[in-house]
């Protein structure tokens, strides 16, 4: 079911763009685009669901509640809870798209490591998912997994002098706390402590994480990362709730750049 | 808020179990079997971060070393060792090629001038290991652990070679078979076999027998590489073929063994084995004993009639099985038993398991 719902449809897409350009670095490039293009309306719901959340930060009430119930945390879910039925926000809905990608994350990984075929199961597998209608298994295989200096199929490292800096996971940790900074909205004044905290929080985390997965699984995952953070950067800059001034260190909090 | 950080921390959490538990030291997965070799009652066996001796006592078996004595996930072992008089030759998925005492496992060198993972176990010409390498390379290492020739190709070489002593010929993964100089390895004639090599060759008075992946079986001239006569089965081939009696038997991707006449490749029978055969099968007195993906091993004799021996619980047989004497290994890819020592008729003495 997994096999045939995620993975075999990711490696032929995948293959598929590859037997076009000929590069598999750069048709992981291109996949990605693609599938961020796919799941954009996941993305505009997770960016609405966000900003939703932070607006109700400036509600009056939801200020109120939190001072008011300070000290029981249960009635304070329960008001809560009342205050996003009324006005009809789910707290959830920024969480979920991101919680969806996880499965497609894992998939892709699976998708790339069948693709690359270093290990002759990976290889059987691979010849048993290619769609023979669509592809031609003999004239794909071997890839070219070479893209600039890396091997898709390894942890990439570029070695300078005789020491391997991991380049890739360097933009990986860059592009993951730019895409997570710039749309954390400023602090408000009055507003819980606690969310901001975990944002922050969240800042610091994800891109260590994501840094981690980068630099100790193959490169063509990574590079999958770092495409996808650009594109999300540019998908919330499309939105134009972005907040390119959080980049800059002991900058106070501004508005947003507006849309025009 | 509480909730949703959890949510999002635990989905991470998961997904980087996730992907790095597929994972070894070296951040890529490794998905494939083992291999084993026998030598008296020794039984070697390669499937993962420890090469283990196991002395086979009839009944049961006894554990009497394991290489390395610490597992490294960085160091998988699962190709076929080979035994060289008291040394065993392993390759490993770190790029070593190790020399290591059959006797108490010591080691006696590594060569660690490959990039990349030794696939299938190196094939002794004369004094000279000739270990494929994925990383397009094929090292020529002799007895002491020296390099003395390496010959670059354009794919990446995973199947054990053959050799008629003055050539050694090795396919790659990028559709090619090559005929090297064993004393310098200097390419003697290169053919483009149109899809990628996995099997080892078999040579045989003056012809080389290789199937590629998508089912197309060769016989080539080892002379000057030209190709005497090729025939289509019905799926991709990963094992060497068995040559007897002017017959080849070998099976494929799709479940089927095929019965060629070695001298024209006619095919004179091919049998359905119910699911893939990706192991080389071995001679035994009634016929030769194949193992296949749904766990079975099945016994052909020379018309292609067969009889089942036995059938592993979840298991599959990838692996080549092994007779000696009257002792017969296998190895299952997952179930319960991953090493089986049985009879020849398929009854079990013992197996081994680290879930024992």
């Amino acid at each position: 079911m997994w096999d045939t719902l995620i993975i075999q449809p990711f490696i032929n897409m995948l293959l598929g763009i590859y037997h076009l350009v000929g590069n598999f670095g750069v048709a992981i490039i291109l996949f990605t685009i693609l599938t961020r293009v796919v799941l954009y309306p996941l993305t505009a719901k997770q960016i609405k669901g966000a900003q939703a959340m932070q607006e109700l930060q400036k509600n009056k009430r939801y200020i109120e509640i939190q001072e008011k119930y300070k000290g029981d945390k249960e009635k304070l879910a329960q008001e809560q809870m009342k205050l996003y039925q009324e006005l009809k926000i789910s707290p959830f809905s920024s969480c979920l798209p991101t919680l969806i990608q996880f499965p497609l994350i894992i998939g892709l990984y699976q998708a790339l490591i069948q693709s690359i075929a270093s290990a002759p199961l990976d290889l059987l597998k691979l010849s048993r998912h290619i769609y023979p209608k669509l592809l031609d298994f003999s004239s794909l295989i071997p890839l070219n997994t070479k893209f600039l200096w890396m091997d898709m199929g390894q942890p990439e490292r570029l070695y300078v002098f005789g020491v391997g800096i991991p380049v890739l996971t360097i933009i990986v940790v860059i592009t993951t706390y730019i895409s997570s900074k710039i749309i954390s909205p400023p602090p408000t004044p009055g507003a819980n402590d606690q969310g901001a905290a975990m944002t922050k929080m969240m800042n610091l985390y994800m891109p260590i994480l994501m840094g981690w997965l980068a630099w100790s699984l193959s490169a063509g995952l990574a590079l999958y990362f770092v495409v996808s953070n650009l594109v999300q950067i540019a998908q919330y800059a499309i939105t134009g709730k972005v907040y390119w001034r959080n980049l800059i260190p002991g900058f106070k909090p501004a508005e947003p750049a507006k849309k025009k | 808020m509480n909730k949703r950080l959890l949510i999002l921390l635990i989905g991470i959490g998961i997904l980087a179990t996730f992907l790095t538990g597929c994972s070894n030291a070296t951040g890529t997965a490794v998905n494939t079997w083992g291999g084993a070799a026998v030598d008296g009652d020794m039984v070697y066996y390669a499937s993962g971060p420890q090469v283990l001796a196991l002395s086979d006592s009839g009944l049961n078996y006894t554990v009497r070393w394991t290489y390395p004595e610490k597992a490294n996930a960085a160091r998988l072992f699962m190709s076929e060792p080979l035994i060289v008089g008291e040394q065993l030759i392993l390759g490993d998925y770190g790029s070593n090629l190790t020399s290591i005492s059959t006797r108490d496992g010591v080691e006696n060198w590594l060569f660690a001038d490959a990039k990349s993972r030794f696939v299938d176990t190196p094939l002794l010409v004369g004094e000279l290991l000739i270990a494929p390498n994925a990383d397009k390379t094929v090292y020529a290492v002799d007895l002491g652990g020296s390099l003395v020739w390496k010959f670059s190709g354009d794919g990446a070489f995973w199947a054990r070679p053959a050799s008629d002593g003055k050539l050694v010929f090795i396919p790659s993964l990028n559709h090619k078979l090559y005929a090297l100089d064993v004393a310098t390895g200097g390419k003697t004639w290169e053919v483009d076999l149109n899809s990628p090599l996995v099997a080892r060759p078999l040579y045989a008075e003056g012809i080389v027998f290789l199937g590629n992946l998508t089912g197309e079986f060769f016989a080539i001239d080892a002379a000057d590489g030209s190709i005497k006569w090729t025939q289509k089965v019905s799926g991709g081939i990963w094992a060497q073929p068995i040559l007897q009696d002017g017959k080849l038997y070998f099976g494929d991707q799709e479940g089927k063994l095929n019965i060629l006449t070695a001298a024209n490749g006619k095919i004179n029978t091919e049998v359905d084995a119910g699911s893939a055969i990706l192991g080389s099968g071995v001679n035994v007195p009634e016929g030769i004993i194949f193992g296949t993906e749904n766990g079975k091993i099945i016994l052909f004799d020379a018309e292609g009639k067969s009889r089942p021996l036995l059938t592993l619980e979840n298991g599959s047989i990838y692996s080549n099985i092994i007779v000696n004497g009257e002792r017969m290994i296998v190895l299952a890819y997952k179930g319960n038993k991953p090493l089986i020592a049985l009879d020849l008729n398929g009854n079990e003495a013992w197996y081994y398991s680290t879930k024992k």
